[in-house]
């Protein structure tokens, strides 16, 4: 076991993450599952993943790899609603979760020793949670570096539970090349070398791996030696909170209400005067009976004591009771009430452009460009891969032509 | 009661138009705001009108790792953070996407043209202003060494009334030293503001390069205070 001041990172990863949504939405499709958006593969299931379709495949690649495969469109606020769901309950067991896209997340794992019995019992409990908001199971790695922790997240099967890594070089050592961010250029001129596993890329002195590779292999090259700073950059976990004991049980709702109505009014005034805006509201009540519960609701941008107000009611409203089904009547002894993912608030800003009535009328213009010059002159930026940690991969041009 | 002045301004506005005249006590409802800010509170201090000026031309001018890639990106975010499009004309095929990010951009309102030549370059510019243009224009770069944008400048005449129109912002990164700018060229001329970026030191955490500190001169100004420099500290974006 890790000593507690060990840092550790827990990686959470879902394949396919659309797919898996849909998966869960549609349990009688039995053959995979393709999400697609924009003629490409936004999901794939893990049948279709077998087949050797990966995310972000033209379509039609994607359709003759796997040509049983049922096809869906991308329903992306429904998987953004998952994805937050999923989020806010890795939430409840970690101190900080930084959400790299949906289906993949990072997990401050440092520290919860005292809390649970041991570090696969932590892990049990973020995948049990996750199961309950998602339907599905999920990958967790655990290990002191993201890159690590990642590695072994990829590496963990359906229902197989945490992976836990205690040696993050030793575990790299044996691994292939190909598991670092290395170019195509770079893997190619390694193999020529004899350089095959990590642990022979981490042997090589610094300076010998800048002179022969470039400064971008560096990072490769730390990463290999398990040196990965990277740290877990949470916002989603930073909340404002209160709590009420009743002294004598509430049974009336007009009082938990006005109770909750009033908490919320001073912590909405907290998080004015601190400039912050907030996302999500979670209600958490004990029974007099024993037993608690928690809900949580999505505020969305910018909401106010309205906002708040209406999400309050649909949380009493959505308490199921002790038992899951004798509703709240029964008594509650404590409210605590938890705005959750603090952001700062983002000042609004008159609009400068007067002309800018319509946004598509650049992009008309843009494509007569394209067709009076070249297709491929008209790009619009994209981001290519959001987790790799070198820059000059991570953005990619696309023309515009090929979107229409 | 109506004086033979107010006579006359109606006439007049009948005949050339709703904004041909006006009271400089009264509101110019066509006007746009002034300039665009920079994003660095010095440099807008300097400049006089808070930024950069709307439509018109403005020449970032300095040698490379001056900065002034920093600072366009940094003007585009703050066209952005009002709501504008951004544009930028990729000439030499060399943008840095990451360079953006960094700074703020967002990628849903920012567009790249990337020209088959440089020499293309500023034409494909002028076809865009001529459809409507974009709030912001970056052209990166201009190099007034560089063969290719040799007998060009005749565009920018043409450019220059089209920016006024549609009120477009048209920003060229010139790669070249401001005292060293060989003679000749239309862009001095025609650029309302100039400004020259000369890198004056790194900063540094620990043994690790952070960004850079750039001086900004203002060497051209014809809607503000002619001179006046500004010291910014520009953070470079690093692998994650």
């Amino acid at each position: 076991m890790p000593s507690r001041s060990a840092r550790r990172i827990a990686c959470l990863l879902i394949a396919g993450f659309a797919a898996v949504v849909e998966r869960a939405r549609h349990p009688e499709i039995a053959a995979p599952l393709l999400v697609h958006e924009g003629g490409q593969v936004l999901g794939a299931c893990s049948l279709a993943r077998e087949q050797g379709v990966r995310e972000g495949d033209p379509l039609q690649q994607a359709r003759a790899r796997c040509p049983g495969a049922q096809l869906l469109p991308a329903d992306r606020p429904t998987y953004e609603v998952v994805w937050g769901q999923l989020l806010m309950a890795a939430a409840d067991h970690t101190p900080a979760v930084e959400a790299v896209t949906p289906g993949l997340a990072y997990l401050d794992a440092t520290g919860l020793v005292p809390l649970y019995p041991s570090e696969t019992a932590w892990g049990e409990a973020v995948l049990s949670a996750v199961e309950r908001a998602v339907g599905a199971s999920a990958g967790l790695g655990i290990a002191r570096t993201k890159c690590v922790a990642r590695l072994a997240a990829a590496d963990a099967r359906p229902g197989q539970g945490p992976i836990l890594v205690q040696g993050d070089r030793a575990f790299l050592a044996s691994r292939p090349l190909a598991d670092l961010p290395l170019d195509a250029e770079t893997l190619r001129r390694c193999a020529l070398l004899g350089l095959r596993t990590v642990g022979q890329f981490a042997a090589l002195p610094r300076p010998s791996v800048a002179e022969q590779f470039g400064p971008e292999a560096l990072t490769a090259h730390d990463w290999a030696r398990g040196r990965d700073p990277r740290p877990v950059q949470s916002r989603l976990c930073a909340s404002l909170s209160r709590r009420h004991a009743f002294a004598v049980p509430a049974r009336d709702a007009a009082a938990l209400y006005a109770i909750l109505t009033e908490m919320g009014a001073a912590l909405l005034q907290n998080l004015s005067r601190r400039g912050l805006a907030v996302r999500w509201a979670r209600l958490r009540v004990r029974y007099e009976e024993g037993g608690s519960e928690s809900v949580a609701a999505w505020l969305g941008n910018g909401a106010g004591r309205p906002k708040l107000e209406r999400a309050l009611h649909w949380l009493v409203d959505g308490l199921q009771g002790p038992d899951g089904a004798s509703g709240w009547g029964a008594g509650v002894s404590e409210l605590s009430l938890a705005l959750t993912g603090l952001e700062p608030l983002v000042g609004k800003q008159l609009d400068l452009f007067a002309h800018r009535a319509d946004r598509l009328r650049l992009e008309g213009t843009l494509r007569r460009l394209a067709q009076r010059h070249a297709p491929a002159t008209v790009l619009r930026p994209q981001v290519a891969a959001v987790d790799t940690p070198l820059l000059n991969r991570r953005y990619a041009l696309h023309a515009l032509e090929a979107e229409a | 009661m109506t004086t033979a002045l107010d006579q006359a301004l109606t006439q007049i506005r009948a005949r050339y138009g709703e904004g041909a005249i006006r009271r400089l006590s009264e509101p110019d409802p066509g006007a746009l705001p002034a300039a665009l800010p920079t994003g660095f509170a010095a440099l807008d201090r300097i400049l006089g009108i808070g930024g950069i000026p709307r439509g018109r031309i403005t020449e970032l001018v300095g040698v490379g790792s001056a900065g002034q890639g920093s600072l366009a990106a940094s003007l585009a975010a703050q066209a952005q953070q009002r709501g504008g499009q951004v544009v930028c004309v990729d000439a030499f095929r060399h943008v840095d996407l990451g360079l953006l990010a960094h700074w703020g951009v967002g990628f849903d309102d920012l567009r790249v043209l990337r020209p088959s030549e440089p020499s293309l370059a500023l034409a494909l510019t002028r076809d865009l202003l001529a459809e409507g243009g974009a709030d912001l224009i970056l052209f990166d770069r201009y190099d007034p060494t560089e063969p290719a944008f040799q007998g060009m400048d005749h565009l920018l005449a043409e450019v220059t009334p089209l920016l006024g129109a549609t009120a477009s912002t048209l920003v060229f990164l010139t790669e070249a030293d401001a005292s060293r700018y060989p003679p000749g060229r239309a862009l001095p001329y025609y650029a309302t503001l100039r400004l020259h970026c000369q890198q004056t030191g790194w900063i540094t955490e620990g043994l690790s390069l952070a960004g850079l500190v750039t001086r900004v001169m203002v060497i051209k100004h014809k809607l503000g205070p002619p001179t006046g420099d500004a010291r910014l500290s520009l953070r470079m974006p690093v692998d994650a």
